[in-house]
């Protein structure tokens, strides 16, 4: 049987409780807070006493997601940082925790453990008391215990306690140069404490950028630092973009505090963080000149391999051997802006090549010659043309970086990569289009009622055209771009096109095509517009309209052809309401030839799985 | 279409239960005809195999599909490897004629020895379209081996 330590509870809840602590789990709660990941609140047993303000840092939720700690285990306290909260109770921030015997092995609660809150209150009580002489003798605090409202107060007895967080700091950590505070690491940072210092190399900042907007203009940077228990993303606004901004170098180590810490906007940052900090005006930045035990890049480097069993727009590391560049384009955006943009292949240890697209500046200085190792942080991950890779403005790209997966890379391509041909991710197109492709027999849209749900449901079947309805198929459109509203004849020579607003003295034929498809078991009506009409009848629009015009017999030699043609049909089948009733409308998104090998081999499959 | 006779019950339970997946395999068979007395190989029904099925198959017409390996300086007799890569040989009644390359589909009787008598033969054209999987035509060839019942070509050869 486990020995829990025992006063180990009495020590963590007065300060002084050092590291590697047994005790038990009593009991596990999960604390919902608004946005951002959930929080647990644990209450851990010394046998003696029982304390429920212990806290699981976010990056341990997994441990109680998973139940591997589940009440009646018991632990191992690692390491762990303890906060003191406004109103002056202490709260232990688990950072990391080691399960030595699960719950299951154990009979229950072990020895007679008793609640300590009250011997917590009364410690907080002392040190109120302690602080109230040195800083402010007039505001004696009441008998009870209560919160001290003036922030300078707060410190006082802030630093009171920091004397004891000394003692059972969990390493050496270097004390800060104006010592007010001790040097904590970044995965232990949250919003419900201000008062903190961490150490930490910048790695990446951004150029400053400006916003307009109805509500005002502004300015804003950002940068990303890590030490090495992780990274956090900060950001500086207008009075501190120029406080901060040309202070601040890449590379180089800082004492930071006084940031304010907000839930992350995980849609803006690839940092692994569950916050991020804006930098306000009490905030500093302290060079610190003794740096090199602090990492110089967090990275989590994903084999190109695996990029395929990633979820598309996912956020990855990922470093490999720029085997080729291509020449810079320029495009425009939506927006008109001009934004430059280049495509390189990378190629890792696993033997794949991925594209990934740079864009503006990084786009534009880009040197690819000599083969360099390329090392992208925070690339974001796309289905374009199977896989492919985008570093955007949160992305950081280093060029041949000083680490050692850069050197063990160098060395493999140099020694054999070079011979490699490497396949690529990236120009696997058509196939069966992955394993996402929904692939269904007529039947089964019926039996499983595909399109019944709130949503419209899409698969892929292959079918034969069974019948064309030739009427109707073709109708006068709006000629401008992107307009395919239909024309209204005005019976004298225009075609007013109600979308536009306009009239028009000509117009152009669009498909709609009802058809009529089957496979061996059942069969659907679809409508299929301009370009799948195309695909099936082997004829454009515009030349449709014109037999349709003037030669009939032809118009309908067209539709002849192209019944009992095969394709592989992409649908999309939702119910639809007409007039009180209801029925499933399918259109076909796409129609492409047969893959007879493909085709083949999927029946194969399919027979092997039936007969398993 | 043109279907020269009833499907056996079987291939219908079959074509119930799993149509689409039969439809291609079945036409990997050539297609099935009643015995004719005294036909020659072309009419009869000729199981598809490879060269592990051979054993099973001596002294009846098969097809058998396979990628041209060796062809003997006589022009009477050529190698063939099929989807597995085992060889076969293929011996013919008159020297070719032209030169041989490719994936061949041969029809003949099965010798003693387990090679192919041929009485005919047809080179799959390459040059146009996919190319022939031979390795997926194996893959086929097993499902038709492994499941007689579902693909009840044998009995209707024999009944």
């Amino acid at each position: 049987m486990t020995q829990l330590t025992e006063g180990a509870i009495e020590a963590l809840s007065n300060g002084t409780g050092c590291n590697d602590a047994v005790l038990q789990l009593v009991n596990i709660r999960k604390i919902e807070g608004g946005n951002g990941s959930p929080r647990y609140r644990v209450m851990m047993s010394d046998g003696k006493h029982t304390l429920s303000s212990f806290m699981l840092s976010t990056q341990l939720n997994y441990m109680a997601e998973e139940n591997i700690l589940a009440p009646n285990c018991i632990c191992v306290l690692k390491r762990h940082v303890t906060n003191i909260l406004k109103d002056g109770r202490r709260v232990v921030i688990i950072l990391e925790i080691d399960v030595i015997e699960p719950a299951g092995e154990v009979a229950g609660k072990l020895g007679d453990p008793t609640p300590y809150t009250e011997v917590l209150r009364e410690c907080v009580y002392v040190g109120l008391m302690g602080c109230s002489v040195t800083a402010s003798p007039q505001s004696a605090p009441a008998p009870e215990v209560r919160p001290p409202l003036q922030p300078q107060n707060r410190n006082e007895v802030n630093r009171g306690f920091t004397k004891d967080f000394g003692k059972k700091a969990p390493s050496a950590m270097p004390s800060t140069p104006g010592g007010s505070s001790k040097v904590v690491p970044i995965a232990s940072l949250n919003p419900y404490q201000s008062k903190w210092t961490i150490r930490a190399r910048v790695t990446n900042k951004s150029s400053i950028r400006t916003w307009s907007n109805s509500r005002g203009d502004g300015k804003l940077f950002s940068m990303e630092i890590v030490d090495e228990s992780g990274e956090i993303r900060v950001t500086g606004f207008n009075q501190e973009v120029d406080k901060f901004f040309s202070l601040i170098e890449v590379g180089k180590v800082y004492y930071v505090s006084k940031g304010s810490l907000k839930i992350a906007n995980k849609q803006y940052t690839s940092v692994k963080n569950d916050y991020e900090m804006t930098l306000n005006g009490e905030s500093t930045f302290i060079p610190c000149e003794d740096s090199c035990d602090v990492p110089i890049v967090q990275c989590d480097f994903v084999s190109i391999s695996d990029l395929e069993n990633r979820d598309k727009d996912a956020i990855v590391d990922v470093i490999g051997v720029c085997k080729g560049v291509e020449e810079i384009t320029r495009l425009t955006t939506k927006t008109n802006r001009e934004v430059s943009k280049r495509t390189l292949n990378l190629m890792d240890m696993s033997g794949k090549v991925v594209t990934v697209t740079l864009w503006g500046e990084e786009a534009e200085k880009f040197d690819g010659s000599g083969q360099p190792i390329v090392a992208i942080k925070g690339a974001k991950l796309s289905d374009f043309g199977g896989r492919s890779l985008s570093a955007s403005f949160s992305s950081t790209l280093m060029i041949n970086p000083d680490i050692p997966e850069a050197y063990k890379l160098r060395g493999w391509y140099d020694k054999e990569g070079h011979a490699i041909d490497g396949q690529s991710l990236t120009e696997m197109k058509g196939g069966s289009g992955g394993g996402n492709t929904n692939w269904k027999t007529l039947s089964d849209v019926k039996t499983e009622h595909l399109g019944h749900g709130d949503k419209a449901d899409y698969y892929t079947c292959i079918a034969t055209i069974v019948y064309l309805r030739k009427e109707n198929c073709l109708y006068q459109a709006c000629p401008s771009q992107d307009c395919n509203k239909k024309v209204v004849d005005q019976q004298n020579g225009m075609f007013r096109c109600e979308k536009c607003d306009k009239e028009f003295p000509n117009f152009k034929y669009r498909l709609i095509l009802s058809a009529n498809i089957a496979d061996y078991a059942d069969n659907q009506w679809v409508t299929c517009f301009q370009e799948s009409a195309e695909a099936i009848l082997g004829q454009n629009a515009a030349y449709l309209g014109q037999l349709k015009d003037s030669n009939e017999a032809a118009f309908d030699e067209v539709f002849q052809q192209a019944n009992f043609n095969t394709f592989v049909f992409r649908s999309r089948v939702k119910l639809e309401t007409y007039n009180d009733e209801s029925r499933i409308k399918a259109t076909v998104m796409d129609v492409k030839p047969v893959d007879h090998k493909d085709y083949s081999k999927r029946l194969i499959m399919n027979i092997r799985k039936l007969s398993a | 279409m043109l279907r020269p006779r009833k499907l056996p019950r079987e291939t219908k339970l079959w074509n119930q239960a799993f149509p689409a997946q039969c439809c291609i395999v079945q036409s990997l068979v050539t297609p099935t005809q009643q015995v004719v007395k005294m036909a020659g190989i072309l009419d009869v029904p000729k199981p598809r195999i490879n060269c592990s099925m051979l054993s099973q198959h001596i002294s009846r017409p098969v097809c058998f599909v396979g990628r041209v390996e060796k062809v003997h300086p006589t022009g009477k007799t050529f190698t063939v490897a099929d989807g597995e890569g085992k060889i076969a040989t293929v011996e013919l009644n008159d020297p070719l004629e032209e030169e041989l390359s490719g994936v061949v589909e041969v029809i003949g009787m099965v010798s003693n020895k387990g090679a192919i008598m041929a009485t005919t033969y047809n080179m799959l054209r390459e040059d146009k379209g996919i190319a022939f999987d031979l390795e997926l035509y194996n893959e086929a060839l097993k499902v038709i081996q492994d499941f007689p019942q579902h693909y009840p070509f044998e009995v209707a050869a024999s009944g």
